[in-house]
């Protein structure tokens, strides 16, 4: 803490010249309105640390030291106004006479010299919560109290913390989706290899019985543990050659798909219809619409901000922290518009997950329908698999959303017609298929176990990769909490 | 001592640290990101967080 001695103060704010005692002491001032009182607290705190509070922040747009710290009469001639105080400091045991002049606030002349004192006014100038104006406190007093927190983030000067974290919650949002996708592609994957193995969890122990049990029929060696370079079909001869048909598998496949089939018309048909009444929602409130419309504006606007001048219509502005806060004021002014893309991106995500796995479902027996020489099925179902791929990016966006409103109506899935029929075709083919030796069996089962072993290692690995993204959220809860705690 | 700008900053980043799921190279770089003066964008926070590895997988 430093102690305040002497003031001289001249042709600063509505200051002509004064001079006070403080003798190191409490000093309160009072007067009337306009007599220059919170004038003396601007010239300390520039005298102090060549900034003055008031002038920066928000509500002050269009005002700065070099034009506004001078008295009115003297701002083509701000060499003749400054400020010298002599100040007390505890710490060091010594006081000294600063001075500063509004023609040059960078610059401070202390008397005498001391690197002590000088390093005790760098550090108050990393400190500009140490004045806290009528102005502040009063808003505090006044403001709703869920915005209180930001007046605190206010008072101790904290923006650049608020901005920080709003780069925080936006990648948080950002993997959040991306992580989801991951997993729900792992869990495809993994669904998709045990249904194939036949074991009820997928792991080290229940893998290796099902192939081990394969390759004791072939005459090949146990495999004792998985490392990442295992091979499940290690041994078969010419593997990358060898026929991945298994009759019992293919008939899980074709089940695995032929029986949610029958619920595809309603599948997720909840969340469609809930994206639907909030489209007809918007429709219906133009306003509503254009705020949500502005939102993503907004929202790409404060991410790419960088600088005063605008970058959604390149207005210049006094300076990046008042353009900053004109954002945000339009973004807390839309939040039913807020709640409603909230909820519209809760249902394309879960749309999402059901696309995912009926994607997964269908690519085994597309590729099925393709070895068994049934070209027109296969292309059916490779043409729907595109069409649910492209489906997943649009449910990620209110204008995809928006597009996608008739289809959500009539049913997203979009089942082909010939589907059911085709799956019916292909399933009595295999059917009438000769049963096949064990021999056979088994190393069409270890083939065809290895791929989608390796299926599920690519996806287990680029999951991993988004995890990692993912821990990015995780990792800052904690932090950001933190922040709204000081702020 | 420093501004409370960078007391919260230090804070954060040693409670990452604590965390022992982030790894030393990633919280050097967000600590150079968040003491430069431009300001962190959400892509430079998901460009640290996205390692280039993905473990050895079994």
């Amino acid at each position: 803490m430093i102690k305040l001695e002497t003031a001289h103060i001249e042709e600063v704010r509505g200051i002509r010249k004064l001079d006070i005692d403080f003798q190191k002491g409490t000093f309160v001032i009072s007067g009337p309105n306009g007599s220059g009182k919170s004038g003396v607290i601007d010239a300390i705190e520039f005298a102090l640390t060549g900034q003055i509070g008031r002038l920066t922040g928000r509500g002050t747009k269009g005002l700065s030291v070099a034009e506004h710290a001078p008295h009115v009469d003297k701002v083509k001639f701000p060499d003749a106004s400054f400020v010298e105080l002599r100040v007390f400091f505890p710490r060091v045991g010594k006081s000294a006479t600063i001075t500063r002049k509004v023609s040059s606030p960078k610059k401070v002349k202390v008397v005498p010299p001391s690197d002590d004192i000088n390093a005790a006014l760098a550090e108050i100038a990393d400190h500009p919560e140490i004045t806290l104006s009528r102005r502040e406190i009063l808003r505090f007093i006044l403001v709703e109290p869920t915005k209180r927190s930001e007046e605190i983030q206010t008072i101790l000067k904290l923006d650049d913390i608020g901005e920080t974290r709003s780069a925080l919650n936006a990648a948080q949002n950002r993997l959040q989706t991306v992580y989801g996708n991951g997993k729900a592609q792992v869990q495809s994957a993994r669904s998709t290899l045990q249904l194939h193995l036949q074991i009820a969890a997928l792991n080290d122990a229940d893998l290796l019985e099902a192939v081990n049990r394969r390759r004791k029929v072939l005459s090949l060696p146990e495999i004792a543990d998985l490392a990442a370079d295992t091979k499940l079909d290690a041994g078969l001869s010419a593997p990358e050659n060898a026929n991945e048909f298994n009759k019992k598998s293919a008939l899980r496949d074709l089940a695995a798909l032929s029986d949610p089939a029958k619920g595809f018309p309603d599948l997720a048909r909840k969340q469609a219809d809930a994206i639907v009444a909030d489209l007809g929602r918007l429709e219906a409130d133009p306003a509503l619409l254009a705020a949500l419309q502005r939102r993503a504006l907004i929202e790409r606007g404060l991410e790419l901000l960088d600088g005063p001048e605008c970058p959604l219509c390149d207005t210049p502005w006094p300076d990046e922290h008042h353009l900053r806060h004109h954002l945000k004021a339009k973004l807390a002014k839309s939040e039913e518009a807020k709640k409603i893309q909230q909820a519209l991106f809760g249902n394309g995500s879960a749309i999402t997950r059901e696309v995912v796995r009926v994607i997964g479902l269908l690519g085994p027996v597309q590729k099925l329908a393709h070895n068994q020489g049934d070209a027109p099925f296969a292309a059916i179902l490779a043409s729907w698999k595109d069409n649910l791929e492209s489906l997943k990016s649009k449910l990620a966006t209110v204008d995809g959303l928006t597009g996608l409103k008739d289809r959500l109506a009539a049913g997203w899935l979009d089942v082909p017609e010939e589907f059911l029929e085709g799956l019916k075709s292909l399933t009595e083919k295999i059917v009438a298929k000769p049963d096949q030796t064990a021999t056979v069996d088994a190393q069409t089962f270890l083939t065809t176990a290895q791929l989608r072993f390796g299926d599920y290692r690519e996806a287990m690995k680029k999951s991993r990769r988004q995890r990692s993204r993912g821990l990015l959220p995780r990792m800052f809860t904690t932090p950001i909490a933190a922040c709204s705690n000081v702020s | 001592m420093s501004s409370l700008q960078q007391q919260i900053a230090e804070a954060f980043l040693a409670q990452l640290a604590a965390s022992k799921t982030v790894d030393a190279e990633q919280i050097k770089q967000l600590r150079s990101l968040l003491s430069k003066s431009k300001k962190p964008k959400a892509e430079d926070l998901v460009a640290i967080f996205t390692r280039a590895d993905s473990g050895n997988l079994k």
